[in-house]
């Protein structure tokens, strides 16, 4: 039996920005004030936070060396000395696991950064300019789009070869087409708008107007991109390095820590979990950030 | 409508012309020659030249792309694997439908998984079910697939032994890949038609329904989820090809001849020719596979398919629709 309640009476909607607060805040106080009533949102955030932090101190956070192998204190399970336990090298596992979000924040960092500076400049070069340039911008990315993302940075790692700048750039080049696209469609949307005309009237050049006016307005998707991105990057880079197309041993990173924990699935269960619980987590972590922002700054979009 | 398909099956030619032109020259640019591994690592600079005078690749750039070319027009092969010195075509064709056998159930999966589920989720919004549905999907987009499969691995084909842990003996093979490539279809699905379900609901027709008197299961079944399948369609469709692609790691890992595995298998052997060819053949089932959701649009949506018959360019997909 459907609940017949629960369709009629609508949910009642969050107040859109608070009108009335409209002229005391401005649009920052009014977005952050949105974005801190998301709970999980801002959960995510604190991890993420805490994640970096743990990234660049991870040196510090525990006594021990991420590649100081020690054969007598071989798959030891989780205690109070080793948090997670360690691997079949005697290497303490969470001082890799912390060792590894180093490395797959740093390559997904890099990597959404190439292909958001592409994709920026591609894309505002084809929604602002439209004609000839857009139409060839545009085939060119439905080319990149019609290989599916995994099977181009398998593709382009196997060529350049393995290591954190190759998998960076593989991931890059395999992530830019549908951005180019994102973006395209939401200059087009704005290219028309009077704002834009005014500035051309007031002898604005191109530069300045998709730099000052267009990027300007596109930056709040963006951002949500972004950090939707980065979670994905972490994903595919952690699938990257399983396959040993990534990032190498004996550099941890969490995708080869699984791989090479697979052997011992059976036996000792913290050697592939608890990697692959921080992929889960991270990339968790992203999602809700991405969607909280989301809700943020468009409150139109909220569902 | 037939002229509609036939141009659309013309456009893919210069799309995947552009797909063969990309992924010749990542490999042409490589920076290990796939004659290092054949001849050995200690061959004489001469025996390795000799090598790749064999296999053809001493070639320049555009002699050896339109020669690649010319393979696939004339011949009607994608080249001749280096390691396996057998057409390519021939060893891809062997595991296409395997491949194609885990994409499409593991799509059917997440549909018959993932479209239940979102429809109860936004009929009763904001209660338990919902709640723990959307956390359910969001945790299950999060998990990594390689993930998956070894959990899988370890629970189902190692300690309650009901599937097999490796390569396809009986039809109990295919099933730990399905449910791992299916995985993030599901919470795809799952959250696209609770999104989808809730916007159609709130619409007037639906009040107009409700106010006729009609049963709820008759509002939603029969006037709510016509309109709110179209865009989980768009969804359905990509997890088709998605899925026929994301493979490559639940193949690998356990160990199931498909194209994703000899896609795998051939980098590392660095036989280049062979990765090319299972990469034009997976960009093919991604483009076949958005031309079919496009059409099955019309067919749905009578709104879509009038546009279509009146000649009038049909409007592209908005970039906002795809990516949800």
């Amino acid at each position: 039996m459907i609940n017949r309640r629960a369709i009629i009476v609508e949910t009642p909607r969050t107040p859109l920005s608070g009108m009335e607060d409209g002229q005391r805040h401005g649009q920052f106080y009014l977005m952050t004030r949105r974005f801190t009533r998301n709970k999980m949102a801002v959960v995510a955030l604190v991890f993420l936070v805490a994640l970096i932090l743990s990234a660049i101190f991870s040196d510090y956070l525990t006594p021990y060396d991420s590649s100081k192998q020690d054969l007598s204190a071989r798959f030891l399970y989780p205690s109070l000395a080793h948090l997670m336990g360690t691997d079949d090298f005697g290497r303490d596992i969470f001082t890799r696991v912390l060792e590894g979000g180093r490395i797959s924040l740093l390559v997904s960092v890099i990597s959404v950064g190439i292909s958001t500076v592409l994709a920026v400049v591609l894309g505002s070069i084809a929604g602002y300019f439209g004609g000839t340039v857009d139409n060839v911008i545009m085939r060119v990315m439905d080319i990149f789009i019609a290989i599916p993302g995994l099977l181009m940075a398998m593709a382009i790692s196997a060529a350049l070869g393995t290591g954190l700048v190759n998998t960076a750039i593989a991931l890059a080049v395999s992530a830019v087409a549908p951005l180019v696209r994102q973006i395209r469609s939401s200059i087009l949307l704005l290219k028309n708008q009077e704002f834009i005309e005014a500035s051309k009237a007031f002898g604005a050049g191109d530069a300045r107007i998709i730099i000052t006016h267009v990027l300007h307005n596109i930056m709040a998707p963006l951002i949500v991109q972004i950090s939707l991105r980065l979670g994905d990057t972490i994903m595919a880079i952690a699938g990257l390095s399983f396959l040993g197309l990534g990032v190498q041993p004996p550099t941890p990173e969490w995708g080869n820590m699984v791989a090479a924990g697979r052997d011992y699935i059976r036996q000792f269960w913290p050697i592939v979990t608890f990697p692959g619980v921080a992929v889960a987590v991270t990339m968790l972590a992203f999602n809700l950030l991405g969607d909280g922002l989301r809700d943020a700054m468009d409150p139109r979009m909220k569902r | 409508m037939t002229k509609y398909i036939f141009r659309r099956i013309l456009m893919l030619i210069p799309v995947l012309i552009g797909v063969v032109v990309i992924i010749f020259t990542i490999n042409f640019f490589s920076k290990v020659s796939p004659a290092v591994l054949l001849v050995g690592a200690n061959a004489t600079p001469e025996l390795l030249a000799a090598k790749e005078a064999e296999l053809g690749i001493d070639r320049p750039y555009l002699v050896q792309l339109a020669s690649y070319f010319w393979n696939i027009i004339a011949h009607g092969t994608l080249g001749t694997s280096y390691v396996y010195r057998q057409p390519v075509w021939d060893l891809i064709s062997v595991r296409l439908l395997v491949t194609i056998k885990i994409g499409f159930c593991a799509a059917m999966f997440s549909a018959i998984i993932g479209i239940p589920l979102g429809i109860l989720a936004a009929v009763k919004q904001n209660s338990i079910f919902d709640y723990a549905s959307t956390i359910v999907a969001i945790v299950m987009a999060a998990l990594p697939s390689f993930w998956v499969c070894l959990m899988l691995m370890l629970f189902f084909g190692m300690q309650l032994k009901v599937v097999p842990i490796s390569g396809l003996p009986n039809w109990k093979g295919y099933l730990m890949p399905i449910i791992a490539t299916g995985m993030m279809p599901v919470a795809m699905t799952m959250r696209m038609t609770r999104s989808s379900m809730l916007e159609v609901i709130r619409q007037d027709y639906i009040r107009t329904a409700r106010a006729k008197g009609l049963k709820e299961s008759t509002v939603i079944f029969k006037h709510a989820l016509k309109n709110a399948l179209i865009p989980v369609l768009t969804v359905v469709g990509m997890n088709l090809g998605l899925s026929m692609t994301g493979s490559v790691i639940s193949e690998t890992i356990f160990n199931i001849p498909g194209l994703g595995l000899l896609m795998n298998n051939s980098i590392a052997q660095k036989d280049f020719i062979t990765t090319q060819g299972c990469v034009l053949v997976a960009a093919i089932i991604v483009c076949v596979m958005n031309l079919v959701t496009d059409l099955a649009y019309a067919f749905v949506d009578p709104r879509i398919k009038a546009q279509y018959s009146s000649g009038r360019r049909p409007p592209k997909k908005s970039g906002k629709e795809a990516a949800a």
